[in-house]
């Protein structure tokens, strides 16, 4: 597993590159360097010049030469990607370290938002340039493990093992005499208890055999020391050339061949250092003798002791029980085969004589519980500690595990059942068994996942009454044990579901399985991602039908809205419910409600309101009959032209035609006044009948 | 414990007698058979049964006396037993064995006549225990592999692990009954087997099958029948040569169900919803 805060960028560290001398970066402190879009961190502007970058592959940390404006020194900025932090508890106890021997971190902390250390500058590069110059004299060897010794030893007395000790993370603060420190504290950790269990990784070829297994105490460093020994003196690592897989190999198997180096005293230092057996490897009072010019005793190293007669297995020839367990590993099928015909006890047994194999052997054979299959994988796991993991000769490391996952998750049924077969029989937890810590991890966390997926399922579905039956395992161990191994497809994961649950219903079950912020709990979301939609688009749907509802309602009665100030802050609500029903749960099984309710109370409303108005219109409509009828009896008065004038309308029209009397224009007049009273009085009749109509009609 | 057994005996191919001689719980046969014979023992019936095929040893004619005489002689041993162990086995065995010697001294005949014996016995607590001499075989099948139970007394030729194609093994018996022309006692191999649950097919043969005939085409010739399975190891021996007299036995031993136990209810686990990731 990549670990975030690990920093070691390879050759990042070295402060020098081999190929220039100093004197130039010195020349030009005045040039501001901004490596890309990196400046220098607000905080240190006023005390460091940037000088340039250092060119690194790591993507923890980007490291910068500076030049403090106080005493014109060189430092080293080591700044932190975004989001990545320095183990704080390691840099203050190794700011508590004695100059001497570690790299001296004069500052550190956060600026801008980004952490940052302010290291020593090791002018004279790193121990790897010593070594590119040819394998290293015996004096000036000799200094070297007695300044690297006592900075292992100083730093073990503080409780923390370096784990990632190499030429490139070793320093050169002096050259005549050589003056030596550690740097590069990158994946060191405080050392707690002995042994330190960590999945952190580690630069393999000076990593020691028990590391593999995840277990590094303070004996791993000794191991890195025995290789940076070795290959000082003579020139070259023995595992140049070699990939991980062969190194792994190697170490589990046969360990460092020492055999080379000609001088018996080296050769005793290194066969000293690199035993394979951590209790057996020489540590501080050893070396320190042996620099006295003692020579402490090496104990015979390789526990297994190789047999007599070679034990075959498809056309290879096994020698010793680890080399067994990888040739079972690459040939599972043989293996099974070889173990299910009881192959293999007599060799272990007769030749070998390894007592615990063979109990284990014969005890894993008692076992009915177990099949073949079972067995070998048991047989594998602890007569090969320290080699990767495999199950049925497929590598259980993580980046094969991802693509794995990822095939099943993708559909493919082979896979998909591969994958559930080792989570049925458990292979992780043999693999932790026998001491792979990422395995133990993975299997425990895939485990409680799985669990918790299923509950989380069946809640939904009891809880939601959505009809669904939980799906085949198979279906969702992949993309569980994905969630857990790959970072990638956690965010993946993420940003799926976050993208849907937008338009997704905020149903309860939704809005209660996102409030848990467990990533198999977005598993379960995407199981349930097309009810959520159709629930979010039925949400959708009736609020859209509200609203057009509401806006009809105003269409057709506006004079409703303007009327009733009450009936208008109802509206008014009901129309901010509506824009924010997606953030109010269950609003889609109200919805209908609602609208059924405001249908009513617009009805209501309307019919209460239209009476005063219906009245009012009444009104109106029996004044203009009275005038119409009065102007149509003094007008008939008037065409009589008797001028009585025993009544009312006798005397008006006498009026009014002595008024006008003989003038045709007024009588003009009076007859578009006429018409005008009557149409007038036909449109208002007819508005209040369309009204009456509109309030009973439906 | 239900019991099936089939069981086959043949001369092979070179031979015009057979040396070789088959038991099934009292029914003895050495002529060569036409088919396999079948035997089916129902739970329930009491005894204790004795299953075995010997490879006699030993000039003229002799050989087939000695796997007789050894069969009949440790069948009505170990059917007399009053309770059936490793070491009262192992007695019957030890007393098979001076008996032939004790007969291939009287008769010049019969001199250095022996024979190797393997065979599975089933008392009447339902244990099964195993017992061989010599390079007579038992394996048991697991899942579909042979898995060879008895250790051949025989120097150990060949190394470990998968044996060469073209490796045969040498015949230099270390051990059998009687074959001695001075007396000396034997170790016989007798091993309790601890049954599970599930039947177990032991299959028993003379080296005349094992010798030739290789583990990969054993496996492979097992069928549900076990009738059609030693037919098949037949016609594998005879395809190779059948030079010896072949046997083949296949013993099935079905425990009886056991009495159910009322299954432990657990009570119902609080579910955690606890996720880790």
């Amino acid at each position: 597993m990549s670990d975030p805060t690990r920093i070691d960028t390879g050759a990042g560290t070295r402060l020098d590159p081999p190929n220039t001398d100093g004197k130039t970066r010195l020349d030009r402190p005045e040039r501001t360097v901004t490596a890309g879009k990196i400046s220098m961190p607000s905080a240190l502007t006023s005390a460091y010049v940037m000088v340039e970058p250092i060119p690194t592959q790591g993507a923890e940390a980007d490291l910068f030469i500076v030049q403090s404006i106080a005493d014109k020194q060189n430092y080293v900025l080591k700044l932190y990607r975004r989001g990545l932090k320095p183990k704080s508890d390691v840099i203050e106890t190794l700011r508590s370290c004695c100059r001497e021997h570690v790299i001296e971190i004069v500052d550190w902390g956060e600026s801008d938002g980004l952490w940052f250390e302010m290291l020593e500058y090791g002018k004279h590069g790193t121990l790897r340039d010593l070594f590119q110059k040819g394998p290293i004299k015996d004096a000036l060897m000799l200094s070297i493990v007695r300044e690297l010794v006592g900075a292992i030893e100083h730093i073990h007395s503080r409780k923390v093992i370096h784990r990632d000790l190499k030429p490139e993370n070793i320093l050169v603060r002096a050259l005549k005499p050589i003056d030596l420190m550690l740097a590069d504290f990158g994946i060191a950790s405080l050392s707690d208890a002995t042994q330190h269990f960590t999945t952190k990784s580690r630069t393999i070829k000076y990593g020691a055999p028990e590391a593999a297994a995840g277990a590094v105490g303070n004996a791993s460093d000794y191991w890195s020391l025995g290789l940076i020994v070795l290959e000082g003196i003579s020139g070259k690592h023995p595992f140049d050339g070699l990939s991980d897989l062969a190194i792994a190999v190697q170490l589990a198997t046969r360990g460092v061949d020492v055999a080379e180096i000609k001088n018996a005293r080296w050769r005793g230092l290194c066969k000293g250092l690199l035993a394979r057996d951590p209790k057996k490897r020489w540590s501080f009072e050893q070396v320190s003798k042996w620099i006295e010019g003692e020579m402490p005793p090496v104990e015979d190293d390789d526990p297994q002791r190789p047999s007599q007669k070679p034990y075959k297995i498809a056309k290879r020839e096994c020698w010793t029980a680890a080399e067994l367990a990888l040739e079972f590993g690459g040939n599972w099928s043989e293996g099974e085969k070889h173990l299910a015909r009881n192959l293999v006890l007599p060799w272990i047994r007769d030749e070998l004589r390894d007592q615990d194999a063979a109990n284990l052997l014969i005890d894993l054979a008692e076992n009915k519980s177990l099949n073949v299959e079972d067995r070998l994988l048991r047989i594998v796991a602890n007569l090969g500690k320290g080699l990767p993991p495999v199950w049925r000769g497929l590598s259980l490391d993580q980046n094969t595990l991802i693509s794995l996952c990822r095939e099943a998750a993708g559909g493919d049924a082979d896979k998909a059942a591969l994958v559930e077969t080792l989570f049925d029989r458990g292979v992780l937890d043999v693999w932790g068994g026998a001491g792979n810590e990422d395995c133990t991890q993975w299997s425990r966390q895939w485990k409680s996942s799985a669990k918790y997926f299923s509950s989380r399922v069946r809640q939904i579905v009891e809880t939601s009454g959505i009809v669904k039956t939980l799906p085949d395992q198979k279906t969702y161990l992949p993309s569980i044990l994905l969630l857990i191994i790959s970072p990638e497809f956690r965010q993946a994961t993420r940003t799926d579901v976050v993208g849907f649950a937008e338009q997704a219903s905020r149903c309860p079950w939704l809005a209660e399985t996102l409030k848990e912020e467990s990533f198999t709990a977005l598993l379960v979301l995407q199981l349930f991602r097309d009810e959520a939609l159709t629930l979010g688009n039925q949400e959708i749907q009736s609020a859209h039908s509200l609203g057009s509802a509401l806006e009809e309602i105003e269409r057709d009665y506006p004079d409703l809205l303007t009327l009733d100030s009450q009936f208008r802050m109802d509206v008014q609500s009901l129309r901010t419910a509506i824009s924010e029903n997606r953030a109010h749960h269950g609003v889609s099984e109200e919805l209908p409600v609602l609208q059924r309710k405001m249908f009513e109370a617009a009805r209501s409303h309307t019919v209460a309101k239209s009476f005063g108005l219906i009245r009012k219109r009444l009104l109106v409509e029996i004044l203009a009959d009275g005038i119409v009828v009065a102007c149509i009896f003094v007008g008939i008065r008037m065409w009589m032209g008797n001028g009585v004038a025993d009544d009312g309308f006798g005397a008006i029209a006498a009026r009014v035609s002595s008024f006008v009397d003989g003038s045709g224009a007024a009588k003009k007049y009076l007859f578009v006044g006429f018409t005008s009273a009557a149409l007038v009085w036909i449109g208002l009749r007819s508005s209040s009948r369309r009204l009456a109509k509109k309030l009973f009609g439906k | 414990m239900k019991i099936d057994c089939v069981a086959f005996t043949h001369n092979g191919l070179v031979r015009s007698n057979n040396e070789d001689c088959i038991l099934c719980d009292g029914w003895m046969r050495n002529r060569q058979m036409l088919a396999p014979a079948r035997f089916s023992f129902a739970p329930g019936a009491s005894g204790t049964r004795v299953f075995a095929l010997a490879d006699g040893l030993g000039g003229h004619s002799s050989g087939e006396v000695a796997s007789q005489f050894a069969l009949s002689k440790l069948c009505s041993s170990i059917a007399d037993m009053p309770e059936v162990s490793e070491v009262a086995i192992a007695d019957a065995l030890r007393d098979a064995h001076k008996a032939l010697f004790n007969v291939s001294t009287a008769d010049l005949s019969y001199q250095g006549m022996g024979a190797t014996v393997a065979g599975v016995v089933v008392d009447v607590t339902g244990a099964v225990h195993l017992f061989h001499v010599g390079d007579s075989r038992i394996y048991r099948r697991e899942d579909r592999f042979l898995q060879l139970l008895t250790a051949d007394d025989r120097l150990k030729a060949g190394g470990y692990g998968e044996t060469d194609p073209d490796f045969r093994p040498t015949s230099s018996l270390l051990q059998c009954l009687g074959g001695l022309v001075e007396f000396s006692e034997i170790e016989p191999h007798v091993v309790r087997f601890e049954m599970s649950k599930l039947a177990e097919t032991f299959l028993l043969c003379s080296d005349g099958l094992s010798d030739i005939v290789s583990l990969d085409e054993m496996e492979e010739s097992f069928s549900q029948s076990h009738d059609v399975t030693i037919r098949a190891l037949f016609d594998l021996a005879r395809a190779a040569g059948a030079k010896d007299n072949v046997s083949i036995m296949i013993v099935e031993v079905t425990p009886d169900p056991r009495p159910q136990a009322v299954p432990f209810v657990s009570p119902e686990e609080t579910e955690s919803l606890e996720d880790p990731v």
